[in-house]
């Protein structure tokens, strides 16, 4: 490619590029989505540079904001650990928000319904509910990516089947749910004791955190850890088969339903977890505004940390940072969906990162 | 509600479907799958409202969105064809880029008014029982959306340069040999398609519903998506299926005084739209149907010289 008096030419790299290297590169996306959204905002009239180091300040060195961020990493992290397993599979999921919001329904019926049972039942009941209902709702979508014959059709119907869960709430909590004390607010009564997470006193850390972390770790050992770049379980090697090309997968005798299913319980279960963890961990009832969008911001969580679950841990802690010094973005008198605007420009700058970590560009000045 | 008065509800709605079917259909047509319909329609929906409500134009509104939705289009053109990056995570960036974007830029029209732009009646036609009331008593936006389905039509399926597009779509190596400039074709359908986005955000605040509230579009962006599917890829078929789904769309209100919870009829146009969407694409991956009106070969597929 010839731009003026440079020529450029890509190359293909022969070794795979090393740990500290795709570090480096992630890192580079991650502040280069950071500059394009600057751009933005000094054309508003905001100055970037003072806004994000508030954020950075707010987040991660006062005591509030480190415990929000921590507080606001465990649901991305699990959202986000669960898409990376589909996306290793290129199972488009984008509808963790759905996912998320049917696990949140599924914690507060059987908080009520069982509130008599100790918490020591009561919780993992509805940790199981959640689950349950987030890999119900992941299943048609499995099914549809694998013998619906177009491109594409993962995501549309990932993404259509969040409105019935959300309009699900609307229903619960404005009928059958609804808080006799609310006044008027739409939302359910706050949970009963024994259905609720047990929180670190003065914060809102709520012990899904290690059950966050032990998942994380679980489905490193059993999916992606690796040996001379093969993952070394059957079930991780078959994944990263599918991912490459399904039909090189059903060639070798890799059934490709199977993969799109376990891959889609993984991640929609993952997201009704977090949804439990949500409702009975932080908000303690279930309202319709219980999400926010952590779904879709989850989707970046994963990309940007490269689909490997400590990857993942890594930009969960980034993106919750962002979320918990969000404050100071509204204090600069901007909207709150700026949010997306750095995730939407983040994994703009995490996919053409990854050509980086495939070629090489070298460029040389024509005489 | 008198019959005429949903009948043109449901054309209101159906040109909004209407117009960036049209686009992404086209964008397809030449390989490249957008997904990012959903954050090109709401940014240009909110410009097309800020430039009206700031210029008095909306003229002016409407080019604005236009620019906007090509001007986004063109950088999901940038990755997926000169970078040859994966179209699906970058549709998907695009959509999340774009609802941001369009939080920004609508954040200081948030419960302003602006005039809508006003219906014309087509002298004659409009006096037509029914039809007239219905399809000719529109603004022109809605004009433009008839015309734009033969011309589309033409252009694919009558003209060199249509022919063109489509063997890009199917097989762009064959096109670069026989001296076709497969990049520029690609370009130019996706930051058409994008322009196309542009004008149907436009429609939704300048002419439907002339107000910005955010994420207004509630998601209608990806029923766009379902629609070129389900049309077959086929501008006339998009027509008609702009049409059934605005009859999902208006639906909703005749079931309001029914006694269902009003959730549950929120619920019926996105559900009605899944059950069409997965009953359709099951029936396509027959393979002998699939034969007969077959997707572009090379949708998503990069397109690498040499």
């Amino acid at each position: 490619m010839k731009l003026g008096f440079i020529e450029l030419e890509m190359k293909k790299r022969g070794e795979k590029p090393n740990l500290a290297g795709s570090l480096v590169i992630r890192l580079l996306s991650f502040v280069m989505g950071l500059g394009v959204v600057a751009m933005i905002f000094l054309l508003q009239g905001v100055n970037p540079i003072l806004l994000y180091l508030n954020i950075f300040r707010v987040a991660f060195f006062t005591r509030y904001g480190l415990a929000e961020t921590l507080s606001r990493m465990i649901p991305l992290l699990l959202i986000g650990l669960g898409l990376a397993v589909t996306f290793r599979a290129k199972i488009d999921n984008i509808g963790a928000e759905g996912q998320f919001l049917v696990g949140a329904i599924a914690a507060t019926g059987i908080a009520f319904v069982f509130a008599d049972l100790p918490s020591i039942l009561l919780i993992p009941l509805m940790f199981a509910g959640g689950f349950a209902m987030g890999a119900l709702w992941a299943i048609p979508v499995a099914i549809f990516r694998v013998k619906g014959e177009f491109k594409g059709s993962d995501v549309v119907l990932s993404f259509l089947m969040v409105f019935p869960a959300f309009f699900l709430i609307q229903y619960l909590v404005n009928g059958p749910w609804k808080d006799p004390e609310g006044w008027g607010f739409t939302q359910s009564p706050l949970f009963p004791e024994n259905a609720r997470i047990f929180q670190i006193p003065g914060t809102r850390i709520h012990l899904t955190i290690l059950l966050a972390l032990a998942l994380t770790f679980l489905v490193y050992y059993y999916l992606v850890r690796s040996k001379d770049g093969l993952p070394e379980t059957k079930l991780g090697y078959e994944i990263d088969v599918v991912g490459e090309n399904p039909e090189a997968g059903e060639a070798v005798g890799i059934n490709f339903l199977k993969i799109a299913l376990v891959t889609m319980i993984i991640s929609g279960g993952f997201a009704g977890l977090a949804g439990v963890g949500e409702a009975a961990g932080n908000i303690l009832r279930l309202r319709p505004e219980i999400s926010t969008g952590l779904g879709f911001t989850g989707i970046v969580v994963a990309f940007l940390g490269g689909l490997n679950p400590l990857g993942v841990l890594a930009s969960s802690v980034f993106f919750a940072g962002i979320l918990a010094g969000g404050v100071e973005i509204q204090i600069a008198g901007l909207p709150v969906t700026v949010i997306d605007l750095f995730n939407g420009a983040i994994l703009f700058f995490v996919l053409l990162a990854e050509m980086f970590l495939r070629y090489r560009i070298e460029w040389r000045i024509l005489k | 509600m008198s019959l005429e008065l949903v009948g043109s509800s449901i054309v209101t709605a159906a040109t909004f479907f209407l117009i960036p079917t049209l686009g992404e259909i086209l964008a397809e047509r030449s390989g490249i799958l957008n997904l990012g319909i959903e954050g090109m329609i709401i940014s240009s929906a909110a410009g097309a409202f800020g430039a009206t409500y700031l210029t008095g134009s909306v003229l002016a509104g409407v080019l604005a969105g236009m620019a906007l939705g090509g001007l986004l289009a063109f950088v999901h053109g940038a990755i997926s064809i000169t970078f040859n990056r994966n179209q699906v995570v970058s549709g998907i960036s695009l959509t999340i880029f774009g609802t941001g974007l369009s939080g920004l830029i609508g954040r200081d029209f948030v419960g302003r008014t602006i005039t809508a732009l006003e219906p014309i009646p087509i002298p004659g036609l409009s006096a037509i029982p029914f039809f007239g009331p219905v399809f000719f008593n529109k603004d022109l936006l809605v004009y433009a959306s008839y015309l734009l389905v033969p011309i589309l039509w033409f252009i694919l399926f009558r003209t060199r340069p249509g022919i063109v597009i489509r063997t890009v779509g199917e097989n762009p190596t064959a096109a670069y040999t026989q001296g076709v400039n497969v990049v520029l074709v690609r370009y130019v359908c996706v930051i058409m398609g994008g322009i196309l986005c542009g004008l149907g955000g436009a429609y939704l605040t300048v002419a439907w519903l002339p107000a910005w509230t955010e994420g207004m579009t509630g998601g209608r962006g990806w029923i766009v998506i379902a629609l070129t599917v389900v049309a077959l890829w086929h501008p006339i078929a998009a027509f008609v299926g702009s049409y059934i789904f605005g009859i999902f769309q208006v639906i909703q209100f005749t079931f309001q005084l029914s006694g269902i919870p009003v959730a549950f009829i929120n619920m019926l146009p996105y559900l009605s739209t899944i059950t069409f969407m997965v009953i359709w694409g099951i029936l396509l991956s027959r393979q002998k149907v699939k034969r007969i009106i077959g997707a572009p070969s090379a949708l998503c597929v990069p397109f690498e010289k040499g």
